[in-house]
């Protein structure tokens, strides 16, 4: 198996890059999922290192993953919705791959591999009508009545530390576009930028960049007031942390529903209880609001189930998708967006191709003809110790 | 311990019964009428009161309770308000003792002010009364919304897995939201030594209420009501006409509409461009008042007047 990597470290937003901690429950792969997850620290804390080192080693332990780290995927070519290969590039070197293969998975997060191979997405938030998914505490803000392009945002984590002396921090003037007059001493997850002109993919540099004098601007406010002299700027990350962005769709789409009714599928392979957490930018509320700053709102649930068929795509029939790119509605991608749930449906895609792979089927037929042996497959992991 | 002026505007007279200990609670309203507001964000709709009539329960987070919810209406007959009696239990490790206090809502469901028994004073825990700054803290606290303990099961208020807290407040700084809150987060915005109640008053505040009230109101939803929700000077009132609305009745009502666009919050201002029949940014008059804000409105309902562009034109 190759797994195709644009970064020099494995994990996405729980890396040491990003250093995101790892949230959601491990349903029945806690034996795969305790191999890359994190702990519990803060947001943007250096204790990420640790849990990257773990991760890269795991990983690389297994003598049948080919890890092509730094490769970046820029197309995938599909002949009668079957993919035929992904070419990919390496991002210092420039040497170019083409990877053939019977089956892929898309885990880019930005369901790249799905986009240009032609499979069917969905971008922004539904309709409240489309998958009936009102929630009247919080109206529009939670799901709006006519569609739109507004998405979670993407974040730059940040961190400060007070030193023992005085520490210098020059004004920015640069920065004052975005930051005016807000100040910070310390980052959080909410430091997040959506904005219905902008795309999430497409303008990913701009939001960094916007966020970035967000941050440099606002912490170069704090240090001129009286009683902030010995902090600063221990880390800021240089990447983007994304939430939301396309969503393949595959034979199922997961929406709000399915939580709030707690649908049981013959094919539940993941399972989370995490609230639904749906972000929105404050200052749709609060004019005055810095626009790069954000509000979650938490739907408590119960138990709710993914099934299999969120997890292919419905007409590129050898690709599988996993993380946030899953198949899905706005809202119900709000709760199991969390990555060791998104975890779990990597763990559930494995096993599903290994089963493609044994009877050289595409991904539906496991659903439709392997089901009861799929199922099998994947209880059995429950009972493996970690 | 003084408390802000009280106008008693109703006889109240409670007599009850209270079983402690057992869990639960068992309490005998002799008369219910309303406890007149320690603290109203709507004042001028409270002064206005004429009468009051019992429209639904609500049914508490222990559900041998119900709590009666009244509408007040002006002299007109005109709804103004929603209120309701609580008499619930807080508990701790079974250990309970009742609290009493009266709830206002607004007409959309949204917690605006609080009054108390006056021989029931809300107290802490440990039987302390409640100090005047407690009371105005816990007001704030019910008006957010937001608030912290919306997302918390009272058993996590118990937690006791200090560790993981420890990694939580790890440097005391940076937490995520959707990792659950801090201690420290959940103690500040609450009375100090009244977690509890502060945590039972919020969920009777806020959630099921809510849901409860607009379906209410919806059943009583009149063209006077929706004329006066449309030129209220509240935004969510405004918000809430401006949903019933139906393409016809929002091309009636423009003047009105152009005049909230220009006052509301970007969520509204979006709102009314996305609702706006396509058809009708084709007339001048309907158009250019919305064209005109674009030099001083927000960057995302430019965005969306950009995109309306295409259709105030003939092809
Ligand atoms: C600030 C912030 C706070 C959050 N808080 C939490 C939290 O507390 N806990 C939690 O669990 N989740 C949290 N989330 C959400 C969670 O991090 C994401 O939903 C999750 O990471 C999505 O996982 P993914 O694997 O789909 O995408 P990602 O984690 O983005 O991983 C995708 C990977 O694919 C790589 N890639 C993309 N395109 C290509 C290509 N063309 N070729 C090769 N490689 C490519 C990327 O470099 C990346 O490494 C948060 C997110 C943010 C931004």
């Amino acid at each position: 198996m190759a797994l195709i990597h644009d970064r020099p470290v494995l994990g996405g937003n729980a890396s040491s890059e990003i250093r995101v901690h790892t949230l959601g429950i491990y349903g029945k792969f806690e034996r795969i999922l305790r191999m890359i997850d994190t702990e519990h620290y803060p947001n943007g804390s250096p204790e990420a290192q640790k849990d990257q080192e773990k991760r890269d080693q795991n990983v690389q332990r297994y003598k049948n993953i080919d890890i092509h780290y730094n490769w970046r995927a820029y197309n995938a070519v599909a002949d009668s919705q079957v993919i035929q290969y992904v070419d990919a590039q390496h991002t210092s070197n420039g040497k170019r791959i083409r990877f053939k293969a019977p089956l892929f998975v898309d885990a880019t997060g930005d369901g790249w591999i799905g986009f240009w191979a032609g499979a069917l997405y969905s971008y922004g938030r539904e309709s409240v009508y489309k998958y009936g998914e009102a929630w009247n505490e919080w109206g529009e803000l939670w799901s709006p009545e006519e569609p739109d392009n507004f998405v979670m945002g993407s974040s730059i984590l940040w961190r400060t530390e007070i030193a023992e002396t005085p520490q210098s921090f020059p004004q920015l003037p640069w920065a004052k576009e975005i930051a005016k007059d807000h100040k910070a001493t310390a980052g959080e997850w909410y430091w997040e930028f959506s904005r219905n002109d902008l795309h999430q993919i497409e303008d990913g540099e701009e939001i960094r960049d916007h966020l970035l004098k967000a941050i440099y601007g606002s912490f170069s406010n704090a240090k001129q007031v009286a009683g902030n002299e010995k902090y600063q700027l221990q880390w800021v990350s240089y990447l983007l942390g994304k939430r939301e962005s396309r969503r393949l769709v595959g034979d199922h789409v997961f929406t709000f529903k399915d939580v709030v009714n707690n649908a049981q599928f013959p094919d539940s392979v993941v399972v989370e209880k995490r609230e639904i957490d749906v972000h929105f930018q404050q200052n749709l509320q609060t004019e005055e609001t810095p626009d790069f700053l954000s509000k979650a709102l938490f739907y408590k649930t119960n138990r709710y189930y993914i099934p299999y068929r969120s997890l292919y795509s419905q007409n590129i029939s050898n690709l599988f998708m996993a993380g946030r790119c899953f198949s899905c509605s706005h809202i119900g991608l709000g709760g199991p967006r969390v990555m060791r749930t998104t975890g779990q449906m990597g763990a559930a895609v494995g096993f599903a191709a290994a089963l493609c792979h044994k009877y050289k089927v595409y991904p539906r037929a496991i659903y439709e003809t392997y089901l009861q042996e799929y199922m099998e497959t994947i209880e059995k992991q429950q009972v493996i110790k970690p | 311990m003084s408390l802000p002026n009280m106008n008693y505007r109703f006889l109240f007279r409670m007599a009850f019964v209270a079983v402690l200990g057992l869990g639960f609670l068992y309490i005998q309203p002799s008369k219910l009428a309303k406890n007149p507001p320690l603290y109203i964000a709507m004042n001028p709709e409270y002064q206005r009161i004429a009468s009051e009539q019992l429209v639904f329960e609500l049914q508490g987070s222990d559900s041998l309770l119900k709590h009666p919810v009244y509408l007040l209406s002006d002299e007109q007959k005109q709804p103004l308000l929603y209120a309701a009696d609580i008499i619930t239990p807080v508990c701790i490790d079974g250990l309970c003792k009742p609290m009493y206090l009266t709830l206002y809502w607004s007409l959309v469901g949204d917690y605006v002010g609080y009054g108390v028994f006056q021989d029931n004073l809300l107290t802490k825990f440990d039987h302390e009364p409640f100090e005047t700054k407690d009371y105005s803290k816990f007001h704030e606290l019910l008006l957010n919304k937001h608030s912290i303990l919306e997302r918390k099961n009272m058993a996590d208020l118990f937690d006791q897995n200090v560790q993981a807290t420890e990694k939580i407040t790890f440097q005391g700084k940076e937490v995520d939201a959707v990792s659950g809150a801090t201690k420290t987060e959940i103690k500040e915005s609450v009375v100090e030594g009244a977690l509890y109640s502060c945590f039972t008053a919020w969920h009777l505040a806020h959630g099921e209420v809510k849901e409860k009230i607009v379906q209410h109101l919806l059943s009583l939803y009149s063209p006077t009501l929706a004329q006066a929700f449309l030129h209220s000077s509240y935004e969510d009132y405004q918000f809430f006409a401006l949903k019933q609305l139906d393409a016809t009745a929002f091309a009636q009502n423009l003047p009105r509409i152009q005049d909230i666009f220009r006052t509301a919050s970007p969520m509204t201002r979006l709102y009314i461009l996305k609702k706006l029949p396509k058809e009708s940014w084709k007339t001048e008059q309907v158009a250019l008042p919305f064209f005109q804000t674009f030099a001083t409105t927000d960057i995302n309902t430019r965005t969306l007047l950009l995109n309306n562009l295409k259709y105030s034109h003939e092809k």
